[in-house]
């Protein structure tokens, strides 16, 4: 599988179709990011497995936006799974990346992983490598559903209060790329208390990923207290979806009802 | 173009995270947390999510600052030196070893700390150290 | 207000709690009415789960 990765950048590379291929490499004994940009580095490349399936998934696609701004004239490769092409999508339509300088290699996710993630849409557009899998079942969001509100209540806030404001869910978000974020302005929620104002805190940025999370579930690997956030922001995009009939970046070139100003009931 | 990701151990506590530090072009920009540590698993503390800051902050000495006529001012490595050994020698003779304390940092080496420590310890004689991660 | 309504519903806090209603300021006494029947259905739903501060409470 990883072969058909590999050949397809050596041949971009060679090619000088791209300048630098984004993608994740084995050294020092982990996985990390890093930017290929010639043939024989190709050897050591890793798709982010470690002791499993898709354990060192890294935001390439936020990487990239760092480099693209640095080298906007410049085209890269990148790869890509299929939440990874949905941010793609998605950066599309915010203005943050241009599609014509970014190659996406695609990469699809094995049914344990897609069934893991509870994803959607576990395969990029375009596949390079792996077998298209069924989309997972939706049981975080359920269970919470079929508790009472009282439950659902202490259920949140049980788990809002073990939040240290690491900011670590939204510095590993590729959709989080406001440069004044308000999770961080003193008026909205008050500076030097921990844990956080809660719910105000998580609602916030529930609120602010309505049309942009593409359910990558990194907040959540990110949270070094283990709060449900996936869960939180996948029922978020639930409603999107029923009340607007959008999901972000799941559609090529759908921008978000919300970064929109001229339609009013916020259809196409 | 130079893009790459250095591992490294953040400076700060004593857990130890792994994280890369995104360098372009020589630059540190920022963190990225190590997903195949065993000592963190890709988490961070809002700590170590910024210790890429300091590296290239605008707040860095690039000289030693003496206090003349009650303001900081630069002065050259010799006079700063000479300053702080003659003073150090005085308030140790005058009020004892103990009236000195040493505040060293978490953003230094390991070995810069344990040179200040041995200072303190061995050559003023007291074991007022402590450092910034403790405050 | 969809949304936020049907989060808030999600993590436990009714959502009748959030009401978004536009009056004329030339409509007084609409105004006041909203006020009015807004209060009532306030209180029929009983003190907010949001009173007391979590945090404190766990201490």
């Amino acid at each position: 599988m990883i072969d058909s990765i590999k050949d397809k950048v050596k041949v971009l590379l060679e090619t000088g179709e791209i300048e630098g291929f984004l993608g994740l490499v084995r050294k020092n004994g982990h996985v990390a990011p890093h930017l290929f940009q010639k043939g024989e580095e190709l050897d050591d490349m890793s798709l982010g497995d470690h002791k499993g399936s898709g354990d060192a998934r890294y935001p390439l696609n936020k990487y990239l936006m760092n480099i693209a701004k640095a080298y906007p004239e410049a085209t890269f490769g990148v790869l890509v799974r299929g939440c990874d092409d949905r941010g793609l999508q998605a950066l599309y339509t915010w203005n943050q990346l241009n599609p014509k300088k970014v190659v996406a290699v695609g990469l699809a996710c094995p049914q344990e992983l897609a069934d893991a993630c509870e994803c959607l849409q576990p395969y990029p557009a375009d596949i390079t490598a792996g077998e298209r899998a069924e989309p997972g079942e939706s049981k975080s969001v359920a269970a919470v559903d079929a508790l009472v509100l009282s439950e659902r209540f202490s259920y949140w806030m049980d788990e809002f209060v073990k939040c240290i404001k690491c900011y670590g869910c939204s510095n590993v978000c590729p959709m989080c790329f406001c440069n004044e974020c308000s999770l961080k302005c003193d008026d909205l929620v008050k500076n030097g208390e921990l844990p956080p104002e809660i719910p105000v805190f998580h609602h916030t940025r529930a609120m602010h990923m309505v049309g942009r999370c593409v359910d990558c579930g990194l907040c959540e690997e990110a949270c070094p207290s283990g709060i449900p956030l996936r869960t939180l922001y996948k029922k978020v995009g639930s409603i999107m979806e029923e009340a607007f009939d959008f999901k972000a970046g799941y559609i090529r070139g759908q921008r978000s009802p919300l970064n929109k100003l001229d339609s009013v009931e916020g259809k196409e | 173009m130079d893009y790459r990701t250095v591992l490294t151990t953040c400076t700060y506590c004593g857990c130890g995270c792994n994280f890369f530090l995104e360098v372009l072009d020589g630059k540190a920009i920022g963190t990225i947390p190590c997903k195949t540590s065993p000592v963190n698993e890709g988490k961070l503390c809002i700590k170590g999510w910024n210790v890429h800051e300091f590296i290239h902050s605008e707040k860095r000495l690039k000289k030693p600052l003496l206090r003349k006529n009650g303001k900081l001012e630069e002065a050259s490595w010799e006079e700063a030196l000479n300053f702080t050994a003659s003073r150090l020698k005085e308030i140790k003779e005058k009020n004892g070893s103990d009236s000195i304390g040493f505040l060293t940092s978490a953003k230094v080496t390991n070995e810069e700390n344990y040179v200040l420590q041995k200072f303190a310890r061995a050559a003023v004689n007291t074991n007022n150290v402590d450092h910034c991660a403790r405050l | 207000m969809t949304v936020l309504k049907e989060m808030l519903e999600f993590s436990g806090i009714e959502e009748k709690r959030l009401k978004a209603s536009w009056v004329s300021s030339a409509e007084a006494p609409e105004l006041v009415h909203e006020f009015d029947t807004f209060i009532e259905e306030l209180r029929n739903l009983g003190p907010s789960p949001l009173k007391s501060d979590y945090r404190r409470e766990l201490a």
